[in-house]
Order: structure tokens, then C-alpha cells, then sequence
């Protein structure tokens, strides 16, 4: 077919494709008019970027900027301080982040007893709703030299010294994870329970009748059928990997526990931008370092994506 | 399934309901509450002399408390000022919501903030506040007279006009004044646990050695209690950003080491190159690795240390003037109480006196006359003195003591002031309003005559007193934080964040001093030398 | 018999494991809440307290409940919570429905869209003009309409759609059903689960929000109940920012602490409390009926 007549065929096909669906086509409509409007024409304020943006003059007359700031961020050695413990911290926490919720969401599933259960899932959930201000009041008590974490561990023999775990660069990034997860595990664990309060109880009716044990029947159909929302949840983890993950609580904890002691590793490139941009007024340099980090999100995103389209067949596109 | 449609369909319709009506009602509700800049007064002039001139005041302060306008104070000064202040203020401790504000042009008439916020640069440049020094001329000149000369001194913009009016500056007249508080509230000072110190004998602690030793021997008969602890109140401070040393910065004025050194000819160099500084680290450094000295004086907050000084956690606390009197004493131990300790001899507490806040005027202000007319009273005796100490009569009245007149509070409103602060400040209204106030006359009713003062604040002020300076210049020649100048500034602060506990928490005097070369090293490459050469010029645009 | 064993085991190990787990999840509420409820000079005095409060009083709670604008904001925030939920929930399913049809035409395209929104954002001065322009600033509207959609509540939608076997719209189209009618008749009843979850999240994102309140409106009576409580908390601590250099008499700085963790206490109750009637939605087995069909 010539080139000319595959275009008509394909206009054709679409056309015929829209009326087909016009229902769906028009409710797809309202989401798209709503993300142009608060999504996209705000997100020209990206620009200003390479712009020397003064936000009383607006884009169109402020100085225009080009690479400036970018060669700037890329000169400064706290920059890169800055993201190498941004990679550091989101890692660490991004590992625990994936694998408890979900490990928690199965064993919670397991229980019988359903009093316990609606408790014990009570109980989980709630420390989501702790402002990161009160949680870090707390842990930073707790873990100072003569906080409840040192009585602990001396009594019980692990250490004899008892030490300030947030006052050096080293245990950072650990305790971060821990008190994270702590915090939003039960939480995430809800998409879980979700997706598994899907699964129809006759597939476990009948492979207990084939005589599956407990663990046999979470590893062949409770996993399975989670298959797909685990992978999706990985994918938006993984992308959101370098805010901290889904809550995105990294710039709260750097900001609420980071103090000179631990500086070192605790200044992220989200610090940096408030530190170095937002508080100084300097907003063009901010949002260069803003657009660093949201093309890196977007990266991972993607990587994510494909690697997972490729190896489990679930995908977001 | 027909029962749960029903349902959904009765909420779709509800949420629409609310939906379309919310946007007509509050369209209404939206056009009354945009920001109008004053425009209330109405067509006629002999009326608009009638009516209450409205006055839009933004504070940038998150903390600021805006029912002011409804304390007895803040009712008096409306009512003779013939205004109506309608206050807002910053919602965070950021300064977001200004730059909301400039952004969108929608300023109110009177913006208050820190004399050095970035945002002033951009509401000048962009042309949306009108340069006080003029506005005044024009309006009401007696607020020249009515204020202190340095208050129209040094605070001229590169056009060389003025365009804000600053607040609570110290001048070398207010130094002068008998009944001024020379030592103020704020101001560092250490104080070693009572019966520690009498059971070390005494020692002399006004030297570096003195102190040292005598924390070693007080260590060994109380092993329990840390050595020496300094809290911060504010986590910021560095070595290269004006401000008093406070809190962990507190030791190096013990060195008389400040921001600036300004060298006889003329010159300003950092601190950091102070020939007596290599004399604080090693001090320093010896006080940490001896363990007469805990690393949680660089981090703990506020509260914290508070705490501890309750507790008596510490041998040596170094604070500021207000945590000590005679009554604090402490848990474990209830008659021992804290013995105020002298500044080294090089000691040096530096306060530049320069002011806190910048009050700026929009250029959309609707009768510029009368605002001129309300500031005029803000800055006359009377409005100073219903925004400094209430109403005369009712919250305090004239008392002659020691043969001045000096304003006190009444009996009752003593009594409120010292047992619940919070609640006599929002039933008297009083330092709730401070964009005009002029230090010296705010801080006289605190201000405690000879005979008012206890032996033990008359020992505090005599240590502090002698190692005070203060020189306005120096507290307004940091650059513009958007300036190449500026940034060097702020990349200095960040290494004086790190190096300080590296250089003090170092395994050894030797270590020590090598990370105080390589903290020099990377300053001079961030580009200190370029910062101290803008200060040089600068200050002396001020002379 | 070995069935029997292997279940017994587990039974007791995941209910061990799970015991800790609430105890360790709960009990930094509970030491709030017997903080909130202790005096808080005596905190400051004598430290920790662990099972108790040891000076009970309600002062905490007093403070914050005196505090008048804590009740209208109260309302507001309940009506934000439901109108905005309902309005979310619904408008997120309908967008999210079509997405779900891999036969969509457009489908990647309206995908990669949403995706792109979910990283990249203009920042809040950009926002605020818009809202401004659209003349959304200090209204009610603007704590709803700029909710609407999120698209990472679409994905969980997109994603749950999508695991419905295709027999059921098949045969639903077979008998002459439009896709409105398929997504409204079939598919949001069956989505009990996920609309549970999306609400949930909806729901917290506004019981929780002050920052648009913070920077989108200047109205008292707009105040949301967060910002309400930050700000007594900000007001606290500026009296005794005054105390310190304004010399505006002895503030007790102590309370700060304390009202904090009361304020915690007054946002998380209603949470907590109104959770357990969404659990059921969470129950295993919701779709036993309609698949089979």
C-alpha cells in the first residue's frame, strides 16, 4: 500500500476507533483538560531554570540564562556531596521500603484470628499519621547517649558504650531507613491487602482440597495474584526512589534530623536546593537543581518501567 | 446493587450541588478579600478624615501573633491614631509567602521582616515600595526628629535613598543611658555549678588554663556530670554570618573572635584568620579529648538544653544572661545554684546594635498622607509608649526611682508578667507590635534601676559589661545573597558548618591544627578573600 | 496431621512477630498521648515517663481547645475531607477506567501524559499565579478542585481495572451495555477494595493538608485544622522568642513540647477512629458472587 493510502486507513481506523469509544474517549476528557491546566502550565515554570527568573517580571522578562546555572551546580563540590548522599540515603531506605510492606501485608493476611488482625493493622497504619516534626522530637531523644535506645542495648550486652546514633555521618542513613520504615509500613501494606482481599477465596478453597499447606498456598497464589501490584508499587518506588521513596520523606528527615554531626551524610540535594537556593532567594538556581533531580526521577522511572515490562510483562506503559 | 446506585447518584448529585454553588458564593467571598491595597477609603476627603484608615500590615514571622488588634494596647492606637490594622502574617518559617507575594505584585501597604531578607532587593528593584526617606519628607518630616539619628543613616539602597524603616537599633546614645539595659537578656555567659565549684576550691577560671583545669579536677570528684555544655538557640550560626555568638559559637568569644576584624588600616578579615584563633581550636581541642566536653553541644536544641540546665546535668554551662538568676537552681541538688564565670581577657561579645526588622511601604498605598500620619504617631512618645508598655494607668504608670522617672508596671500586671508571660502579653498587647519600636525606649520598662537589681544580676552584668562592642556598620555590610559575593557566603557557611566539631572533636591538638589549615585552604578557594575585600568597601561607605 | 502442625507453627510465630510489631508501632503513641496528658513542667523537671502520665492534667488539651478558631476549622476540614474525597474518588475512577482498556486508542499517549505530571511540577509560584488567575485563591473550591486527580491514585485503579477478567465486559457489551454503563453497573461495584484504598488516601491527603490552606488563602475562616494546630504551636514558640529579647515577661517554654504531642492527639483521634469501618472493605473474598457469573 502506498504511503499515501496507509495514512487513510490508519486516520480511518482511529476515527472509527474514537466512535467506537466515545464513551471512554469522553471520560478519559475531563482528566486530560485537568492535567493540562494544574499540571502542565505550571510545569512552565520549569524554565526558569535558564532564566535569571524574577518572579515580579514573570518568565518572558527576566533575563534570559541559558546553561549558567547548571555549569554552577556542576562546579560545586557540595553539589555532588549532595547527591551522593541523596543516592546513599534513598537506597538504603528504598531496599527496606519495597520489601516490608509487603512481607508484612502476607503475614497479616495469614492471621486467623480476625480481632487480631484488624489491631494489629490498626496499629501499623498509625504512625503514618505522626508528623515527621513529633517522630523526629522522639527518635532524636531516644537515640541521644542517655535515651531509652542505649539503656537497651547495654543491659542486653550488645555495645558497652553507649553512643549518640544520629550525632555522626555513619549510622545516618540506617536509622533514617529504620524510622521510615517503622513509620510507612503499615501504611503501604494497604495497597497489599487490597489487592489480596481480591483474590477470590474459592482458589484457596480448592488447592486446600489438593492438599496445600499454609506457605504453599501464599507462595502459589497469594504472590501470584499480587503479581502486578507489587510490580506497579516497585516501579513508583523506584521512581520516587531519590524523594525518599513513596512518602517521599527524605527532605524531612534530612532537615528535622540533620544536624553538623552528621551533616557529612545528611545534606541531600533537596537540603542543598533550600539551603543554597530557596532561603537566599536564588529561585532560577533552585529550580536548575529541581529539574536535575526530576529528570533523574523520571529516569529511574522509566528504567523501572522497562525492565519490568520486559521481565514480568507488567508495565505501566 | 439498584439500593447502592441510588446512594451514588444522590452523592454525585449533592457533590455537585456543592460544587456550583460553592464557585457563586464564593466568588462573592474572593472579590471582597482581595488584598486592596487600603483602597477603602471612600470618594470624599472630608469623609475619608473620618472614617479609620485601613492598613494592610504583613509580618513575615510565622510566630507573630495577629490578634493584636484586639489588645488593649493595639485598641488604643487604632482608636488614637484613627486606624484600622488588619494583620497577616508568614505561615512558615520560610519566606514562601512573601515571595508569593512579590510574585503576584499583590503587596499589602506595610511589610515587616529581617532587615536582611533577599526579598527587600526584590521589591526594590522591581519598583513596588517607595523609598521611606522620601515618603517621609514629604508626609511627616517630624519623624526625623521623632527618631534616631542612625535610624536614616545606614540604611541607604545603591540609589542612595532609604527604603525602609529598621527597628530596635542600639546607638552609642542608648549605650550612655543610665537606665539602658547595656547587658541585655541575650547576651552569652557561663556559669559553673555552686557546689562543684566550692568543692575545687574556687579556682580562678578567667584563662584558658584556669578554666581547663579546673573542669579536669571537677570531672574527677563528678564523674557523672558532663564538663562543660553550650546549647544552641540557633543552629545556623557561622563563622562568616554577622550575628551574636550564641550557643556553640559562644566559646569563640572567649578568643575575642567574632565575623569581622577590622584591621587598622582599614581592612576587615574574617575571624577565622585571627592570630588567636589556632588559640581556640587547641583550647577546644583539648577540652573535647580530655572528655570535658560532650559532642551534643553542637546539636541539641533549645529545649534540650533547657532541660539540662534544670537538671544540673553539667558542670559549666555557658548560656545566655536570662537562664541565670538566684532562684535557678538545680534537681539533683536544691541549694546549689550556678556562680556566674568571667570572660577570658581577650573576651569579646560582640552586638552590632544594626536592628531586627525592615518595615517597607507599598507604592500602591491609597493616602500615603495618612499612613505617613500613623507612622508619625508610631515613632511620637505616646505610640511608643502604648506599643511599648501599655496603657499608662492601667498597665503601668511613672515611678521615681533611684531620682529618674522610670516606667513600671503596675502591681497586678507585675504580678502576670512573671508568673504567665504569654497571657500578659495577650491581655496587655505590649511588644506584640514592634515594626517602629526603638530599643532603648522599648527596653525601658524592663530596665532595672541599681536598687531593683539583685547582687547576683549586678555580678552577671558586671562580667558580661566590660566585653561588649557593638558598631552598626558592621551589622550591615554582608553582600546580597543573590550577589557573586553573596554566594561565596553561603558556600563558607555550609564548610563552617562541618569543619567546626571536625576541628574541635579531632583526635589530637596536632590533627587539630591540620584540619584548621585545610578549613583555611578551602575557604580561600571558595573565595573568601573576594568576601573580605566587599566588606572592606562597604564599611567604608560608611565612614 | 502434618497440615495441623505446620498451621499451628505458624499461627504462633506470626502471632508473636505481629504482637511485637503492634507493641513497637504503638507505643510511640501511646507516650505521646500519656505526655499530652502530663504536666509539662514536670516533664521538663524529671525526664521521661514511661507507662503513666505522673502529673496528669488537661492543661495541654486546654490550651489547644481554647484556641478559637479551632472549631471552624474543624468544620472545614470535615467538609474538605468529604466533598473532596467523594469528588476525588469519583473523578479518579472515571479518567482511570478507559486507561485500563489496552484497546484505547490514544492509550499510551494519555499514559506517558499522567506519568510525566508525577515528576516534573512548576513549584509553588507558578501554581499560585494560575490559581490566582483562575480566581481560585481564598476559596473553598481551592482545596477541592486542584485535588481532583492524582495520578498515582489512577494507576491503582488503572491497574485493579485492568485484572477483571475481560469475560465480564464481553458479555456485558454482548447484551447491547455501553462502556458508561459497564463502568457504572459493573465495574465500581465490583471495586470495593480499591475504592476503599483510594478513599483512604484521598481522605488523609485532606484530613492532613495545610499547605494549600497555608499559601492559597489568607481567610481566617478558611484555616484548615493542621495549620490551625501549627500555628498555636509557631505562637508558643514565639512568645517565647519574646520573652528572650522583648523582655515581654516569663513564658514557659516548657509547654511547647507538650502541645505539641496534644496537637498530634487531636489530628490522629478522628483518623484513627474512622478507619476500622473502612477495614471491612479489606476483607478477603469481596468478589465471590460476580466472577463466577
Amino acid at each position: 500500500m502506498s504511503k499515501e493510502a496507509e495514512r487513510k486507513t490508519k486516520h480511518s481506523r482511529i476515527g472509527k476507533s474514537l466512535r467506537q469509544q466515545k464513551y471512554l474517549q469522553l471520560m478519559v476528557l475531563p482528566g486530560l483538560i485537568w492535567l493540562i491546566v494544574f499540571c502542565y502550565i505550571p510545569m512552565a515554570g520549569l524554565f526558569a531554570a535558564f532564566f535569571d527568573y524574577n518572579p515580579y517580571l514573570g518568565i518572558l522578562k527576566s533575563p534570559f540564562a541559558g546553561f549558567t546555572h547548571f555549569k554552577e551546580l556542576f562546579h560545586d563540590e557540595l553539589f555532588w556531596n549532595s547527591v551522593r548522599n541523596m543516592f546513599g540515603l534513598s537506597l538504603t531506605k528504598t531496599v527496606f521500603a519495597i520489601l516490608m510492606p509487603i512481607l508484612f501485608a502476607l503475614m497479616l493476611n495469614e492471621i486467623k484470628n480476625v480481632t487480631l488482625k484488624k489491631i494489629v493493622q490498626t496499629a501499623s497504619y498509625l504512625p503514618h499519621f505522626i508528623s515527621w516534626v513529633v517522630v523526629a522530637g522522639l527518635f532524636i531523644m531516644w537515640l541521644n547517649t542517655d535515651g531509652i535506645v542505649n539503656h537497651v542495648l547495654v543491659s542486653l550486652g550488645f555495645t558497652n558504650e553507649p553512643q549518640a546514633h544520629l550525632n555522626s555521618p555513619g549510622g545516618f542513613w540506617i536509622w533514617m531507613a529504620i524510622i521510615d520504615t517503622w513509620k510507612e509500613t503499615g501504611w503501604w501494606a494497604i495497597i497489599y491487602l487490597a489487592a489480596i482481599a481480591a483474590i477470590p477465596v474459592e482458589q484457596y478453597e480448592s488447592a486446600v482440597m489438593d492438599g496445600a499447606g499454609r506457605i504453599r498456598r501464599m507462595i502459589s497464589i497469594t504472590i501470584p495474584s499480587i503479581k502486578s501490584t507489587i510490580m506497579i508499587v516497585v516501579i513508583l518506588s523506584i521512581g520516587s526512589m531519590i524523594y525518599g521513596g513513596l512518602s517521599g520523606s527524605n527532605l524531612q528527615q534530612s532537615l528535622l534530623f540533620g544536624n553538623s554531626l552528621n551533616y557529612d551524610n545528611s545534606m541531600i540535594l533537596e537540603t542543598y536546593i533550600v539551603n543554597m537556593g530557596l532561603s537566599q532567594g536564588r529561585f532560577s538556581y533552585a529550580i536548575a537543581a529541581g529539574l536535575i533531580l526530576s529528570l533523574l526521577s523520571f529516569v529511574l522511572f522509566s528504567g523501572a518501567n522497562t525492565i519490568s515490562r520486559k521481565l514480568t510483562k507488567t508495565s505501566l506503559y | 446493587m439498584s439500593k447502592g446506585k441510588k446512594v451514588v447518584s444522590i452523592l454525585m448529585a449533592v457533590t455537585m450541588a456543592v460544587v456550583f454553588s460553592g464557585c457563586q458564593s464564593n466568588k462573592n467571598a474572593e472579590s471582597s478579600s482581595q488584598p486592596a491595597t487600603g483602597t477603602e477609603a471612600t470618594a470624599s476627603s472630608a469623609q475619608s478624615a473620618q472614617e479609620p484608615l485601613v492598613i494592610k500590615h504583613f509580618y513575615n514571622y510565622d510566630w507573630f501573633n495577629t490578634d493584636w488588634t484586639s489588645s488593649p494596647s493595639g485598641q488604643e492606637i487604632q482608636k488614637q491614631a484613627n486606624v484600622k490594622i488588619e494583620l497577616s502574617k508568614a505561615t512558615s518559617g520560610d519566606n514562601t509567602k512573601l515571595n508569593l507575594m512579590v510574585a503576584s505584585g499583590n503587596i499589602p501597604d506595610l511589610i515587616t521582616t529581617n532587615k536582611d531578607d533577599p526579598n527587600i532587593d526584590l521589591m526594590i528593584k522591581n519598583g513596588i515600595v517607595l523609598p521611606i526617606s522620601d515618603f517621609i519628607d514629604q508626609y511627616a518630616p517630624e519623624i526625623r526628629k521623632q527618631s534616631e539619628p542612625e535610624v536614616f543613616k545606614y540604611y541607604n539602597y545603591t540609589d542612595g535613598k532609604q527604603y525602609f524603616f529598621p527597628s530596635f537599633l542600639v546607638t552609642p546614645y542608648d549605650l550612655q543611658q543610665s537606665d539602658y539595659n547595656a547587658v541585655s537578656g541575650g547576651d552569652g555567659v557561663s556559669a559553673i555549678r555552686s557546689d562543684v565549684y566550692e568543692a575545687i576550691g574556687k579556682p580562678d577560671m578567667s584563662t584558658p588554663d584556669g578554666f581547663f583545669n579546673a573542669v579536669k579536677a571537677a570531672k574527677g570528684k563528678f564523674p557523672k556530670l558532663t564538663g562543660w555544655y553550650f546549647g544552641a538557640f540557633n543552629k545556623d550560626l557561622t563563622f562568616f554570618k554577622a550575628g551574636e555568638f550564641q550557643g556553640y559559637m559562644f566559646p569563640a568569644t572567649q578568643f575575642g573572635i567574632h565575623v569581622y576584624d577590622v584591621n587598622a588600616d582599614g581592612k576587615l578579615t574574617s575571624g577565622v584568620r585571627n592570630p588567636k584563633f589556632s588559640e581556640f581550636v587547641k583550647f577546644m581541642n583539648k577540652m573535647y579529648t580530655n572528655g570535658l566536653m560532650s559532642s551534643e553541644s553542637f546539636v541539641d536544641a533549645q529545649d534540650i538544653k533547657e532541660a539540662k540546665k534544670q537538671k544540673g546535668d553539667t558542670i559549666v554551662l555557658s548560656g545566655i544572661v536570662n537562664d541565670f538568676n538566684e532562684t535557678v537552681k538545680t534537681q539533683d541538688n536544691p541549694e546549689a545554684g550556678w556562680v556566674p564565670l568571667p570572660y577570658f581577657a581577650d573576651g569579646k561579645y560582640f552586638k552590632d546594635g544594626s536592628g531586627w526588622t525592615a518595615t517597607l511601604v507599598s507604592k500602591k498605598v491609597a493616602e500615603p498622607e495618612r499612613l505617613a500620619k500613623f507612622i508619625s504617631f508610631m515613632t511620637s512618645q505616646t505610640g511608643r509608649e502604648l506599643d511599648a508598655y501599655g496603657v499608662k494607668g492601667v498597665h503601668w504608670e511613672m515611678k521615681e526611682i533611684d531620682g529618674k522617672q522610670v516606667p513600671r508596671r503596675t502591681p497586678e500586671f507585675q504580678t502576670l508578667s512573671e508568673t504567665d508571660g504569654s497571657k500578659y502579653q495577650k491581655e496587655t498587647g505590649v511588644s506584640t507590635y514592634f515594626a517602629f519600636s526603638d530599643d532603648y525606649i522599648h527596653g525601658r520598662m524592663a530596665a532595672l534601676t541599681d536598687s531593683e537589681k539583685t547582687d547576683y544580676r549586678k555580678s552577671l552584668e558586671s562580667i558580661v559589661r566590660p566585653h561588649k562592642e557593638a558598631d552598626i556598620a558592621l551589622g550591615l555590610i554582608h553582600p546580597l545573597s543573590t550577589s557573586e559575593e553573596g554566594i561565596i557566603q553561603i558556600k563558607l557557611n555550609e564548610l563552617s558548618k562541618t569543619y567546626y566539631p571536625k576541628m574541635v572533636m579531632a583526635k589530637n591538638e596536632a590533627v587539630a591544627l591540620d584540619t584548621y589549615k585545610e578549613f583555611l585552604k578551602k575557604a580561600e578557594e571558595i573565595g573568601l578573600a573576594k568576601l573580605e575585600a566587599a566588606w572592606t568597601a562597604k564599611y567604608a561607605e560608611f565612614k | 496431621m502434618k497440615g495441623n502442625t505446620e498451621d499451628k507453627f505458624i499461627n504462633i510465630v506470626l502471632v508473636v512477630l505481629m504482637s511485637i510489631v503492634t507493641l513497637v508501632t504503638l507505643y510511640p503513641l501511646y507516650y505521646s498521648f500519656i505526655v499530652s496528658l502530663n504536666d509539662a513542667n514536670d516533664i521538663a523537671e524529671k525526664g521521661f515517663i514511661y507507662l503513666f502520665p505522673r502529673e496528669f492534667t488537661l492543661e495541654n488539651f486546654k490550651i489547644v481547645f481554647t484556641e478559637s478558631k479551632l472549631a471552624h476549622s474543624f468544620l472545614i476540614t470535615g467538609a474538605r475531607t468529604i466533598v473532596g474525597t467523594i469528588a476525588s474518588v469519583l473523578f479518579t475512577a472515571c479518567v482511570s477506567y478507559p486507561l485500563s482498556k489496552k484497546y484505547l486508542a490514544f492509550r499510551g499517549f494519555y499514559i506517558r501524559m499522567g506519568v510525566i505530571t508525577m515528576y516534573f511540577f512548576g513549584g509553588i509560584i507558578p501554581t499560585y499565579l494560575l490559581l490566582n488567575s483562575l480566581g481560585l485563591i481564598d476559596t473553598f473550591m481551592v482545596y477541592i478542585i486542584p485535588s481532583l486527580y492524582s495520578f498515582f491514585n489512577a494507576i491503582l485503579f488503572i491497574n485493579f481495572f485492568a485484572s477483571v477478567p475481560d469475560a465480564l465486559e464481553e458479555s456485558a457489551k454482548i447484551d447491547g451495555a455501553n462502556d458508561w454503563y459497564i463502568f457504572w453497573k459493573i465495574f465500581l461495584p465490583l471495586s470495593a477494595p480499591i475504592l476503599a484504598t483510594v478513599s483512604l488516601f484521598y481522605g488523609v491527603q485532606q484530613w492532613n493538608s495545610w499547605f494549600d490552606a497555608a499559601y492559597y488563602t489568607n481567610l481566617a475562616d478558611l484555616a484548615t485544622l493542621q495549620l490551625v494546630l501549627y500555628q498555636i504551636i509557631s505562637q508558643a514558640q514565639g512568645a517565647a522568642i519574646a520573652a528572650n529579647y522583648l523582655g515581654a515577661g516569663k513564658q514557659n517554654i516548657n509547654i511547647i513540647d507538650s502541645m505539641k504531642y496534644a496537637t498530634m492527639v487531636v489530628s490522629i483521634v478522628p483518623v484513627a477512629v474512622a478507619y476500622p469501618f473502612l477495614q471491612k472493605y479489606f476483607v478477603q473474598g469481596m468478589m465471590v458472587g460476580s466472577v463466577k457469573g
